[in-house]
């Protein structure tokens, strides 16, 4: 709970940005962030000292269990693919030699998608998840209808879409 | 009498000259990072492009009511943060090539799920009839617009 609710915002991914972190996703008033793993923590405590935190939940996935079998798969496939290497130099029937270079493919695109589950865990294990749902104390005061478009011509021709529509 | 026309023959000259000039408009000078392609550089417009296709953008804007630099930063910060949504991750002063002070903004905002961030300098040049607005956005993925962003500022340093 916070006076109001885009100030709270821009001063917490400000914060995250300052501890090395970044946005993931946004979606009104609640935030999505990744902070790497060891400002977790301190990011949470900078979140409960600049507002009211009315619900907290902290879950952990122990993933070590999940890195040790990838990583044991990974050394078993590529001793595999060294052996059928050894063995495809000393092949010479033409069978042999297709059945070889089948199982090699086929041990390569396991290697691929073992480092590929093994880069995905290092970056949960990185970077930790924090997602902050802002509520304001009071509704934020709407003299005005909302504007869509400003009363000065030239604002209305720069950022962000129109760079990507008219450039 | 000799002596007059030749006076008015420089006269003309100089001023043809001046016309010509005028006319022909001198384009910006800025030195773009490394990666950037320039596509227009004319005087009203510089255009660059990374092969990625992120965009730099220089462009003016004539103010006849004079705004100060104060005023605009207000205004823009205004239509980009209520009006349309964008995240301010920075903001700061920033300076052109003549020393000019500006402001720079660095935004955010989410096109189809995905994080795409301006960088925004703005600077007010003072003139007899009307100021001009000088604007300069770099426009991309998040990603490249962090890994150029320092090259694009090293730029703007240099535009006159």
């Amino acid at each position: 709970m916070v006076p109001q609710t885009e100030p709270a915002i821009v001063d917490f991914l400000a914060h995250v940005e300052g501890a090395g972190g970044h946005l993931q996703n946004r979606a009104g008033a609640s935030v999505t962030v990744r902070v790497p793993a060891e400002r977790f923590f301190a990011t949470l405590a900078w979140v409960r000292t600049h507002g009211q935190v009315t619900d907290e939940t902290v879950n952990a996935d122990d993933v070590t269990k999940r890195v040790f079998d990838l990583e044991l798969r990974l050394q078993v496939a590529e001793e595999s693919k060294k052996r059928m290497l050894k063995l495809l130099e000393s092949a010479t029937k033409m069978e042999d030699i297709l059945g070889i270079e089948r199982e090699l493919r086929r041990l390569t695109d396991e290697i691929e998608g073992l480092k590929g589950e093994l880069r995905h865990l290092s970056d949960q294990i990185s970077f930790s998840t924090l997602t902050v749902n802002f509520y304001a104390d009071a509704p934020e005061a709407t003299p005005y209808p909302r504007r869509t478009r400003s009363r000065f011509p030239w604002v209305n021709q720069v950022g962000i879409e129109r760079v990507l529509s008219n450039f | 009498m000799r002596h007059t026309f030749a006076i008015a023959r420089v006269v003309v000259v100089t001023t043809l000259l001046g016309l010509s000039g005028l006319a022909g408009g001198c384009s910006y000078a800025m030195q773009v990072p490394d990666r950037f392609l320039v596509t227009q550089n004319e005087w009203w417009e510089l255009r660059a492009l990374t092969p990625e296709e992120s965009k730099l953008w220089v462009r003016e804007f004539p103010d006849d009511d004079k705004g100060s630099l104060s005023f605009w930063s207000e205004a823009l910060k205004s239509d980009l943060l209520k009006s349309r949504g964008y995240t301010l991750i920075e903001e700061g002063p920033i300076t052109d090539g003549s020393g000019r002070e500006g402001l720079a903004l660095v935004l955010e905002t989410s096109l189809s799920g995905r994080p795409v961030r301006e960088l925004m300098a703005v600077f007010v040049i003072p003139g007899w009839c009307d100021h001009t607005i000088r604007v300069v956005e770099y426009v991309a993925d998040k990603e490249a617009f962090v890994a150029e962003v320092d090259g694009v500022r090293a730029s703007v340093a240099t535009l006159r």
